[in-house]
């Protein structure tokens, strides 16, 4: 370092003498203000955008930037203006229909498309509380973001830097969210919808015709909607309607820069995550994601048991035979189980059935129900749990028990309220459902109330399957039951738990060490995924330190199978 | 993509927390520089501060952050609600924010003819919460706290010689600030309160 000058330290003293006669700069601010204006802030963050201020802005914005505001609000615009035209024009009529159309559908697809080559592919899915969007510059992948509301996760994939960022417990991001979806479901539901969703915006005209093209009719609808505030900019739209199905199939918005144009498709599945939104298997994740919260963890258990795929299962226990088959159908949340018994009831009939090969497929299977009868278990209607208890007909003197339990001759139909939470009911039969046994409820089996549990997490544990966090649950005053669990969760595989040990502890022995006197150990040994992304046990292996050897039970799950309402009613 | 970047773009999508962040992370600079460039008026500067933060939301979609620090932005838009104050100009609204364009280049205060009835000490503080938080920090240590280069060194943690170049790039920031405020003779430093006729820039 050069030797300091005259002129060098006529500065320095100069700037002493400045900052020695301001003194300290920084200022205490008021605790009461600076919450005022935070509690301002985050207040006007939360509020939705308004397309009218991006179309006012578009004056001294580059061409397409209102636009590509609209883009960001195009699923929920589309969505609110179901509601705005219903009930500004006939509440019984077509839009009705499109709107409970709309609802109906597990995913709704929208493509939109307009200047500049921006374009913006949008899945909503307000069964699984699923928002996911990709945007293109040209035939470039811009970014992609996959947001699961009900998990409070949301990734996003940066193109330019192929990599994967992470939010999590952004609860302010979350109820914005779920706001909206809120708003997407409110909608839908014509009669509770009484006033205009987009704020500053009115009606100012709408028409509806039939169009003909190519043989096909189709219903159009046309809105003029006009800002109320700054320059009062009208926007124009058009919405394509197929009469038959009830479901928009275009719909145009056309402001003064420009048109985008918004086409719908209906999808049985939509996207599970980034990866499936075309986001390429070499992107990194971010290091430094954020940390698991016990939070976090406790609710994607929770997601895991309600969200998943509707199906017909097969869960038997390997080495068995098929009459140890039960048969599982899951809709929405609700379940029904049924066991089996062979078709025929004679001695030899039961005697030559085979156990169940471990290969068998779903086909397999199949082919095999038409040498059982499927006698219905339980059922769950989604607010009353029926049970359905078998008693064998009276015994012929000298026959074998298991020809007694040929047929049900009698029913006891109990039909109690479901325990747990209304949005997460407490199964009593968790081992049957996948969905469930993947994603334990550690309250559920004792019925106390999670509240009561002591929950803590390990997120680098150094025992268990690798690149899982454990889960350790204990409640500090009921000793003797199965009050001890430690679980190891794979936060990427939809927070299935990959081992689950369950310790009982001998109340008596409380005191001691040890007072361990039961573990039972749950391992899923292989994996499927289902149709929308959802990972769940193929097979799990069951140890038990009561038992000898160790116990094998396999799902397996259809899919596709018809599952009509009517299965899920109770019997009478 | 660093943490500010990830941060910017969050908070470009209103995102609430990154909001938060950025606003837990900046109020009192934000605040302090107001509160000095209003003459310590507390009312004023709470009033400025919050449309400082309001406009900051509403302007998100124009920070380039190639044109500079998201900090010195948020100053930008504070040393221009405070400009519009001693203009006249209505403050209610958030108003367009088109107009502050890049404020990075521009005088990080507002222009000495508006400061007039403003204090000396007070523009000289606004200036140093205007400054790099590390600039500011080492002339507060070396000329209000008075420690030694060695000491400040051994508080942070860095050698001497680093104090000194950071001693030096701090205060020619300041200087920097300050030019248009106070003009460098043989004499000193002279304090130059504005010509009202002068016009305004």
């Amino acid at each position: 370092m050069n030797r300091p000058t005259p002129n060098d330290r006529k500065d320095e003293e100069e700037i002493r003498g400045w900052i020695a006669e301001a003194g300290d700069c920084r200022v205490e601010t008021r605790p009461e203000h600076v919450d005022r204006v935070r509690h301002a802030l985050l207040e006007r963050v939360a509020l939705p955008r308004e397309p009218v201020i991006a179309l006012d802005e578009t004056e001294s914005a580059p061409l397409g930037i209102g636009l590509i505001r609209l883009f960001g609000l195009a699923c929920l615009v589309a969505a609110a203006l179901f509601g705005a035209v219903h009930f500004s024009s006939r509440p019984a009529d077509g839009w009705a229909a499109v709107a409970q159309a709309l609802h109906d559908q597990s995913w709704i697809h929208i493509v939109t498309s307009g200047p500049e080559g921006l374009d913006e592919e949008s899945w909503i899915s307000p069964r699984f509380e699923v928002l996911a969007r990709k945007r293109h510059r040209g035939a470039e992948l811009w970014d992609v973001e996959f947001d699961d509301i009900e998990r409070g996760v949301k990734e996003e994939y940066i193109a330019e830097e192929n990599k994967i960022y992470r939010d999590m417990n952004d609860h302010g991001r979350r109820n914005r969210q779920a706001q909206e979806l809120e708003i997407f479901g409110q909608l839908l539901q014509v009669e509770s919808f009484k006033t205009s969703p987009i704020p500053d915006m009115e009606l100012i005209a709408e028409s509806h015709r039939d169009v003909i093209e190519r043989g096909k009719t189709w219903k159009v609808y046309e809105l003029t909607l006009r800002g109320v505030v700054g320059k009062k900019l009208d926007v124009k739209m058009s919405i394509r309607v197929d009469p038959k199905t009830g479901l928009p199939q275009t719909w145009n918005i056309e402001a003064e820069d420009g048109t985008i144009q918004l086409t719908f498709h209906y999808p049985a599945t939509g996207p599970a995550d980034l990866l499936a939104l075309g986001v390429p298997a070499t992107a990194k994740r971010d290091s430094s994601l954020p940390e698991e919260s016990l939070d976090q963890v406790l609710n994607g258990l929770k997601v895991g048991r309600t969200r998943f795929d509707d199906y017909c299962a097969y869960v038997w226990t390997e080495s068995a035979t098929p009459a140890d088959l039960r048969r599982v159908w899951r809709k929405g949340q609700k379940w029904r189980v049924e066991n089996t018994s062979p078709r025929s009831t004679t001695k030899d009939a039961m005697i030559r059935h085979d156990p169940i090969p471990i290969d068998i497929d779903l086909a397999g299977l199949k082919q095999r129900e038409n040498e059982l009868v499927f006698e219905t278990e339980a059922v769950f209607d989604g607010v009353t749990l029926w049970y359905y208890q078998s008693k064998p007909k009276a015994t012929d003197p000298g026959q074998p028990s298991v020809v007694e339990r040929k047929r049900i001759i009698a029913q006891q139909i109990i039909a109690q309220q479901i325990d747990g939470m209304p949005d997460d009911p407490s199964i009593p039969w968790p081992d049957m459902l996948p969905e469930l046994l993947g994603h334990p409820d550690v309250a559920g089996p004792t019925r106390f109330s999670a509240r009561l549990w002591e929950y803590s997490l390990e997120t680098k544990p150094d025992d268990g399957p690798s690149s899982t966090l454990r889960l350790h649950a204990r409640h500090p005053t009921r000793h003797g039951l199965y009050d001890n669990y430690r679980i190891w969760i794979d936060p990427e595989k939809n927070y299935l738990a990959l081992q689950a040990e369950i310790r009982a502890i001998d109340p008596a022995a409380r005191s001691e060490t040890n007072p361990v006197v039961h573990v039972d150990t749950k391992i899923l040994t292989e994996l499927g995924r289902s149709p929308n992304g959802f990972w769940y046990p193929t097979r799990v292996l069951r140890k038990s330190s009561k038992n000898k050897g160790d116990r094998v039970t396999r799902f397996l799950l259809d899919f596709q199978a018809a599952i009509p309402d009517a299965l899920f009613e109770p019997i009478k | 993509m660093n943490d500010e970047r990830r941060l910017l773009r969050a908070l470009a999508k209103r995102d609430r927390t990154a909001w938060a962040t950025i606003y837990d992370r900046h109020v009192r600079d934000v605040f302090g520089f107001v509160y000095h460039l209003v003459g310590g008026d507390q009312s004023l500067a709470e009033d400025l501060h919050q449309e400082v933060w309001l406009a900051a939301l509403e302007g998100i979609d124009r920070y380039d952050r190639q044109a500079g620090r998201f900090r010195d932005w948020l100053m930008g838009i504070a040393r221009h609600r405070v400009s519009r104050h001693f203009r006249g100009v209505s403050s209610t609204g958030t108003g367009s924010i088109f107009d502050w364009g890049v404020v990075l280049g521009t005088s990080g205060l507002p222009p000495p003819e508006q400061l007039e009835s403003i204090e000396r000490a007070d523009v000289i503080r606004a200036a140093m919460l205007r400054l790099n938080p590390d600039h500011r920090d080492v002339l507060l240590k070396k000329y209000v706290e008075d420690a030694s280069v060695l000491e400040i060194a051994r508080g942070c943690g860095r050698s001497p010689k680093a104090i000194e170049s950071l001693l030096t790039r701090a205060r020619e920031q300041l200087r920097e600030l300050l030019r248009p405020y106070f003009s460098h003779t043989n004499q000193g430093i002279r304090y130059e309160p504005a010509d009202p006729k002068r016009p305004q820039g």
